[in-house]
């Protein structure tokens, strides 16, 4: 019995062993090629950080597109946390006129997929004054994340016993003094979980940049994207090491073209 | 409202207030009211302008003539949706999607489960182990596409030159090139990327099945194969309803991977419907009105699934 439960074991790390292995080679052979040589790309002979020199100066240069994607994702960030917190204290402490009906939009949210609002989006935004522009971006990203962001404060408030808001009336705050002084420091885990995964929401999106902002306004996955679109493309961009490489001779070709159709059209569409 | 509205002294809402006079509690009950609103206005803000505004637009744009270069050219009520069905590649597209959605689902899951009871025991070679098969996570749905498609890529990529040897394919004939090779290679890519996640939420379910249960389990003498089947796959029924959710709404929706990986090709047989709006609104017929029009089908079919799968979940919920 004893051994044969070795045996098992023994069986089972060599398959998981196997499985991450597996799953990691794909990273590192991203991470491998980008340093080697190779015929038509920044880096023809011995290993070194040509690829990378194309990356720094592809096509607006790097900076300009990590700037875009910080904006974005700490725009995105910033705003998820403001209105979860707010909104999640709102559903867990005040029983106000209208409630359930904003909880059922909350919900709705979830049940309507995104990608078909975009189409209206790219309209709208013109309207709002927010066509082609990062911080519109980034709100839209931050509506995705409502309703998850909101019920994980929710459950945070609920979890705080109303006695320390009391305490805090009686101290002399407000309203807005309790919720500011004494029950945000409170739910500071549900703050930073609500955080995490807006920014990684945000940093990964693809799509609605693709959507809603033009090429000078792409942020990191979109430019990469339209490179990889050409058959010369060799390697890619990995979240932590971004590492695309294109052929210098043809890096003008590489424009971002599908964004730029996409601005020409949300100039044009009204 | 400002700001020295609420600053004005105030009585917390305690049972003394519920308890005292009608004029008393009818102030409670509006201070309480117009606090919730100071609290709750930024998501109703939020969710007034940029979410039931685009769905009243979208449906505005659904019965209007409306082009891309165009813009706005009045209403012309059933054409767009007409011109939507008669399009062979709306079937097509449905088709496509629901078959993807079933090999993903079907392939992904197992997969995920039983990498959630390999590496569930936490030693410290198990999570090491985990963190390597959840690394792929954290990436881009987009970036792991672009990722894959330098590996499939005949000239960069390794695994032409592996398919050439094992399997015997063309020498320098792309994966992607046929329909079955472009589909293929997207379940791939998409395993890779979510098997890690959907393990970790397994885990997850794994963790809150009591020891106690299998302890008793044990006693009675039952196998690690019959502990399997008659514990552990019961219990983690609620887990496994909420992945293949998440799996089935995510894998219809799919754009990102298609977009980079295929481009709906060869010959538009990898096309996914979200891909189909894309492709109506800026790529082939430049029609923000069709698209739209494609856009509010969407958002009723995934309503409705999604009501179907939140319903199932409860009642397998009442059932405990």
């Amino acid at each position: 019995m004893k051994r044969s439960n070795a045996a098992g074991r023994s069986a089972a790390y060599t398959l998981t062993t196997v499985m991450a292995v597996v799953f990691m080679l794909p990273l590192v052979w991203a991470v491998v090629s980008s340093v080697s040589p190779s015929p038509g790309t920044a880096q023809t002979d011995g290993f070194g950080f040509g690829n990378y020199t194309t990356m720094f100066r592809y096509g607006l240069g790097f900076p300009t597109y990590l700037k875009n994607s910080l904006v974005v994702s700490v725009g995105a960030t910033v705003v998820t946390i403001v209105i979860a917190a707010t909104g999640g204290y709102a559903f867990a402490r005040f029983r106000f006129r209208g409630r359930s009906a904003l909880f059922v939009l909350v919900l709705s949210v979830m049940m309507i997929p995104y990608a078909a609002l975009l189409i209206p989006l790219l309209v709208w935004m013109k309207d709002i004054h927010l066509q082609n522009s990062l911080i519109g971006v980034a709100l839209v990203l931050t509506l995705f994340q409502v309703p998850f962001s909101i019920f994980m404060m929710r459950n945070s408030f609920a979890t705080i016993p109303r006695e320390l808001e009391e305490a805090a009336y009686i101290d002399g705050c407000n309203a807005f003094q309790a919720f500011y002084r004494i029950m945000l420091p409170a739910v500071r885990p549900g703050i930073v979980t609500v955080g995490l995964f807006t920014y990684l929401a945000a940093w990964n999106d693809f799509m609605v940049s693709l959507y809603l902002l033009s090429t000078e306004k792409a942020p990191l996955p979109s430019p990469s994207s339209t490179c990889a679109s050409r058959p010369w493309a060799s390697s890619t961009t990995a979240r932590r090491r971004p590492a695309w490489s294109c052929s210098r001779s043809r890096r003008s070709s590489c424009s971002s073209h599908s964004s730029a159709t996409t601005s020409a059209a949300s100039r044009q569409a009204r | 409202m400002s700001q020295s509205t609420y600053a004005e002294p105030v009585v917390a809402p305690s049972p003394l207030a519920t308890s005292s006079s009608g004029r008393r509690r009818r102030t409670a009950t509006q201070l309480e009211n117009r606090r919730g609103w100071l609290f709750a206005s930024p998501t109703a803000l939020l969710l007034v302008v940029l979410f039931v505004a685009p769905v009243v637009v979208v449906v505005v744009m659904a019965c209007s003539h409306w082009t891309l270069l165009g813009g706005a050219q009045g209403g012309n009520f059933p054409d767009n949706f007409t011109k939507l069905f008669s399009d062979p590649l709306l079937g097509k597209s449905i088709g496509f999607t629901l078959k993807y959605t079933a090999l993903t689902t079907l392939i992904l899951m197992p997969i995920a489960y039983g990498l959630a009871l390999l590496v569930q025991e936490s030693r410290r070679w198990n999570t090491f182990l985990r963190t390597a098969i959840l690394v792929p996570s954290a990436l881009g749905i987009a970036s792991a596409s672009l990722l894959f498609y330098a590996l499939y890529s005949p000239q960069v990529g390794p695994i032409n030159g592996i398919l050439e040897k094992v399997a015997g394919t063309e020498a320098g004939a792309s994966i992607l090139g046929t329909p079955g090779g472009a589909l293929w290679a997207t379940v791939v890519l998409v395993v890779w990327r979510f098997a890690g996640y959907y393990m970790l939420l397994t885990m997850v379910g794994l963790q809150a099945i009591p020891s106690e249960v299998y302890e008793a389990a044990r006693i009675d003498g039952a196998g690690r194969l019959r502990t399997l089947r008659s514990i552990t796959l019961p219990l983690l029924r609620p887990t496994i309803a909420m992945t293949m959710i998440l799996s089935i709404t995510g894998s219809l929706l799919a754009f990102d991977q298609f977009y980079i990986l295929t481009k709906g090709g060869p010959n538009n047989s990898t096309l996914t419907i979200v891909q189909l709006i894309y492709r109506d609104a800026f790529e082939t017929r430049k029609d923000l009105g069709l698209a739209a029009a494609l856009s509010v089908l969407l958002l009723l079919a995934l309503v409705i699934i999604n009501m179907i799968q939140l319903r199932a979940l409860k009642l397998d919920a009442d059932e405990k």
